[in-house]
């Protein structure tokens, strides 16, 4: 298996007088899935966006394999990112979303034979639910040559069955592809991920044991035990 | 050897054709707004003119100018987040408007030298 190494340091990132990112550090090799937690506000989509490369900020250093990276997007094949809202547009059928995103016939014929796409293929992406635009949007995202994926907010207002079937998607295509995946489920984000990052006061802190996201305030006392996440 | 150049030709091809498909694509996302917008200001122009001509020199100029310019600016207000449905192809915002000019502005030479030899 080829490995990559995504690489984001020293990124600052102030609105006004806020700073709110202060000398983040991320890395992420392929197979890796590295979650993102914070309370609402605090910088985990605006990193996203600062390491994709679509927002400006104070300073950064993005490398991919040691190359430096401004905008990794706008390289073909480094990283792929799911903003929070949907970002297909409404008016393209399943179908022609897939034509039009996929690379190869490989790729073409693999999205549009997944069990759960394939019942609404012709349908227009308006008329799909919440849960099954967000799966469509991941699995075009996956399929990308991107050898990082960014996902924001994945799992955000979808019912449990498709965050099962994200989850799912994630766990399978790992194997050659990085993630960073951030929500404020956080029970889906620690079943998914291998290290666990909290931000907080625009600082990023490596989370060894899951009691540290109640000593650091991310989650009310007891909310691990309650879920049986202790 | 011809295979292999084939090959590679063909997958460049390819790859273009894709990237051309995107472009086609915001192409007309922005023209449906564009081209209604630009129709309104046609229509002041027959008002002005009162010709076809004048209908058709106040289209042309809003499609390339105004028109264009408040369509990218229409489309980026209503629809933030569909513009990562090109970014995550490789398409930076310059590169969708600076190829989607120029492709009005090929139209407008095609309809130039269709106007040109019709003459």
């Amino acid at each position: 298996m080829i490995q990559h190494e995504l690489q984001a340091d020293s990124v600052f990132k102030h609105f006004g007088d806020r700073e709110i990112l202060t000398d983040c550090f991320v890395r992420c090799k392929t197979g890796e899935v590295i979650g993102i937690l914070g309370r609402n506000g605090c910088g985990k989509s605006t990193f996203m966006k600062i390491i994709f490369g679509t927002l400006s900020c104070t300073h950064k250093y993005v490398s991919i394999d040691g190359k430096k990276y401004d905008a990794p997007y706008k390289v073909k094949g480094l990283m792929a990112y799911l903003p929070q809202q949907h970002f297909l547009p409404d008016l393209l059928t399943v179908k022609a979303a897939i034509k039009l995103y996929a690379d190869s016939r490989v790729d073409e014929e693999r999205m549009m034979t997944d069990e759960n796409v394939l019942p609404y293929l012709s349908k227009n992406i308006f008329s799909l639910s919440g849960g099954e635009r967000r799966y469509l949007e991941i699995l075009l995202l996956v399929n990308t040559p991107a050898k990082f994926i960014l996902l924001d907010e994945p799992f955000n207002g979808l019912d449990p069955l498709v965050k099962e079937k994200i989850m799912l998607l994630i766990r399978a295509y790992r194997a050659t592809k990085g993630f960073i995946i951030t929500d404020h489920d956080y029970r889906h984000i620690i079943a998914a991920s291998d290290r666990i990052i909290l931000v907080t006061n625009g600082v990023f802190k490596n989370i060894k044991a899951l009691e540290e996201l109640e000593t650091l305030h991310y989650l009310p006392p007891g909310s691990l035990a309650f879920s049986g996440l202790e | 050897m011809h295979g292999i150049v084939f090959f590679v030709g063909r997958c460049l091809y390819l790859e273009k054709a894709r990237g051309m498909k995107m472009l086609l694509h915001y192409y007309k996302a922005i023209h449906s707004f564009n081209i209604p917008f630009s129709l309104l200001a046609g229509l002041l122009g027959l008002v002005e003119h009162d010709k076809l001509s004048g209908f058709l020199r106040a289209f042309t100029l809003s499609l390339f100018t105004g028109g264009f310019a408040l369509s990218v600016f229409f489309f980026g207000l209503a629809y933030e987040n569909r513009y990562y449905f090109y970014y995550n192809k490789g398409f930076s915002k310059l590169q969708l408007i600076g190829g989607a000019y120029l492709l009005n502005v090929a139209m407008l030479l095609v309809y130039r030298l269709i106007k040109f030899w019709m003459i």
